[in-house]
């Protein structure tokens, strides 16, 4: 009995860390489903939109759910004005060449961070969101169940946003044919700015969304950028709402490794998943990635 | 009285692909209201003229090579998206519908600029008047669609952006004989409803007696230019392209 009994609180544990890897991977799924770019310094997005929380918390004493707008508004203006202004440059270029300018951005990002903030570990003390659930016998930690639950609904949302809005089909258009999509009226400078935008954005989301319940540092986005490159493989490339089925896979398989094995192999768990998926089922679990 | 300007002029446009020069010369009219054709031999340049007008290949930079004129304003220099909201819509080489876009939304995607935008439940009705193949597959992929349809598709998303002027590139491409001809008859009904067109068509059987004027163009020059009906009787137009 108890063997079960830790096994579901295994499963529990790592639903509700796999939601939030699902929002924390979904920008990177979009941006480079629309415009080809691997962002290497998605991460630090993570880790920007976490410190907007902490921030906004501390200093100001803003409900933490209240600063997700507040970092989906700050990260989509900078994800907006690096696309616009650097990447738009690297567009239509090998694929290395974007990866090694986003890679250059992450380093000014995390430098920037660590010089202003230190690198000091800080936890947000929320008194409500302490608390936790009891269901039965199993724990769901209060702050651990919202996270997850926004974070599921904002990829639900961006899903939406991309299948029934005018901003979405444009998205999409441009995603699958850039030059038809031009002779349609759709400038593409904007529109790869909005996408980014929009990418950077639902990834400082996430950040804010880890920020309620792990600590916040400057250098906990490289971590952010594997997981979620890891999640968007599992989920499929080029399958935005596959994020959900990755993100569940990490999130499940590392909870089972942490509690059978051993903690503090995480990131190896990605690693060995991204080789038996890229082995075994290219176009991610559910088998709707698009290959290229 | 002055004539006024034609919808769209082709000034002594030389154009082409980096250091290859394609088009030498080339110089067309069209006309408030007209359907024009554009036939010549395959690789002549007849798809690359409608690239230099829709700004997706550029003039010849040193010496200026040529203007191209839309309601009397210069628009060569202008990127595509700029080009296509002043009112030219495209069908281009190949339909290239949005393949993992619904038939519908497809179509929406013809209606994005403002003037189009406030039009879109009425140019609905339109199109799928013109087509009703196209009302039964609303919902559908575009990419499950067969050739017809799918030039169909192309067709009607131009026409939701209600625009001043129509390029095709060869819509009928593949399509088999039955086909070609209700293509061609859309074309023809698209036209009577007031929208200038300009036409570039292989079977020139069909495309020819609704053309008020036509260009042959041969290795990036135009050769000859008559009356649609016209240039189907020139023994020139006979041996080459109907071969008799
Ligand atoms: N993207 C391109 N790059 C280089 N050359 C091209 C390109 N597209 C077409 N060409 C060349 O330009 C010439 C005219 O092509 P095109 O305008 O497509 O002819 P048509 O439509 O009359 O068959 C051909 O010789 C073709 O090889
Ligand atoms: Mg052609």
């Amino acid at each position: 009995m108890t063997f079960l009994a830790d096994l579901v609180q295994t499963l529990i544990n790592g639903i509700l860390q796999g939601g939030v890897y699902a929002a924390a991977a979904v920008g990177l799924s979009l941006i480079f489903g629309v415009s080809g770019i691997l962002n290497a310094a998605h991460g630090e997005l993570v880790m920007l939109g976490a410190f907007a929380t902490y921030w906004l918390f501390t200093l100001y004493h803003v409900d933490p759910l209240l600063t997700l707008p507040v970092s989906f508004a700050l990260l989509f203006a900078l994800g907006f004005t690096l696309q616009y202004f650097v990447l738009h440059r690297t567009l239509g270029r090998p694929l290395l060449l974007s990866l090694l300018v986003t890679f250059g951005i992450s380093m000014i990002l995390v430098n920037a961070a660590l010089r202003l903030w230190s690198a000091d570990y800080r936890m947000l003390r929320i008194p409500y969101f302490e608390h936790s659930l009891l269901v039965g016998p199993f724990i769901l930690p209060l702050s651990r169940v919202v996270a997850c639950a926004v974070g599921i609904g904002m990829v639900a949302g961006l899903s939406w946003l991309l299948a029934s809005t005018r901003l979405g089909r444009m998205i999409r258009a441009t995603a699958q044919d850039l030059e038809m999509a031009r002779l349609v009226g759709v400038n593409p400078r904007s529109i790869y700015a909005v996408t980014f935008g929009l990418g950077a954005g639902v990834s400082g989301v996430a950040g804010s969304l880890v920020a309620l319940y792990a600590p916040v540092e400057p250098n906990m986005g490289l971590t952010f950028t594997l997981f979620a490159f890891a999640v968007v493989v599992l989920g499929g490339l080029g399958y935005t709402a596959g994020v959900v089925w990755g993100g569940l896979t990490l999130g499940i398989a590392q909870a089972l490794t942490e509690t059978y094995l051993e903690a503090g192999l995480s990131l190896l768990v990605a690693f060995f998943l991204l080789y038996l998926i890229l082995r075994f089922m290219p176009a991610g679990i559910m088998g709707k990635g698009r290959l290229e | 009285m002055p004539e006024p300007a034609p919808l769209l002029a082709l000034e002594a446009v030389d154009a082409g692909y980096g250091a290859l020069q394609v088009l030498w010369g080339v110089r067309l009219l069209v006309r408030h209201g007209e359907i024009v054709s554009l036939i010549g031999p395959n690789g002549a340049g007849k798809t690359t003229v409608i690239k230099a007008i829709l700004g997706l290949v550029p003039l010849r930079r040193r010496p200026a090579g040529g203007a191209i004129r839309f309601k009397g304003e210069r628009i060569d220099g202008l990127a595509p998206e700029q080009v296509v909201r002043r009112g030219i819509a495209v069908v281009p080489e190949g339909a290239r519908v949005f393949p993992e876009m619904t038939v519908l939304d497809n179509l929406r995607m013809g209606a994005l600029a403002p003037r189009a935008r406030g039009r879109e439940p009425q140019s609905l009705d339109d199109v799928f008047t013109l087509f009703p193949r196209l009302a039964e597959r609303r919902p559908q992929l575009a990419r499950t669609l067969s050739g017809g349809e799918r030039q169909m598709l192309a067709i009607g998303r131009a026409l939701m952006s209600c625009p001043e002027l129509l390029l095709l590139d060869e819509p009928s491409l593949g399509l088999q004989p039955s086909l070609v001809r209700s293509i061609i008859e859309a074309i023809s009904r698209i036209n009577e409803r007031g929208l200038t067109v300009l036409l570039i068509e292989q079977n020139v059987h069909f495309s020819l007696p609704i053309s008020r004027r036509a260009y042959v163009l041969e290795q990036g020059r135009v050769v000859l230019e008559d009356a649609g009906p016209a240039l189907l009787e020139s023994p020139h137009v006979r041996l080459s392209y109907l071969g008799v």
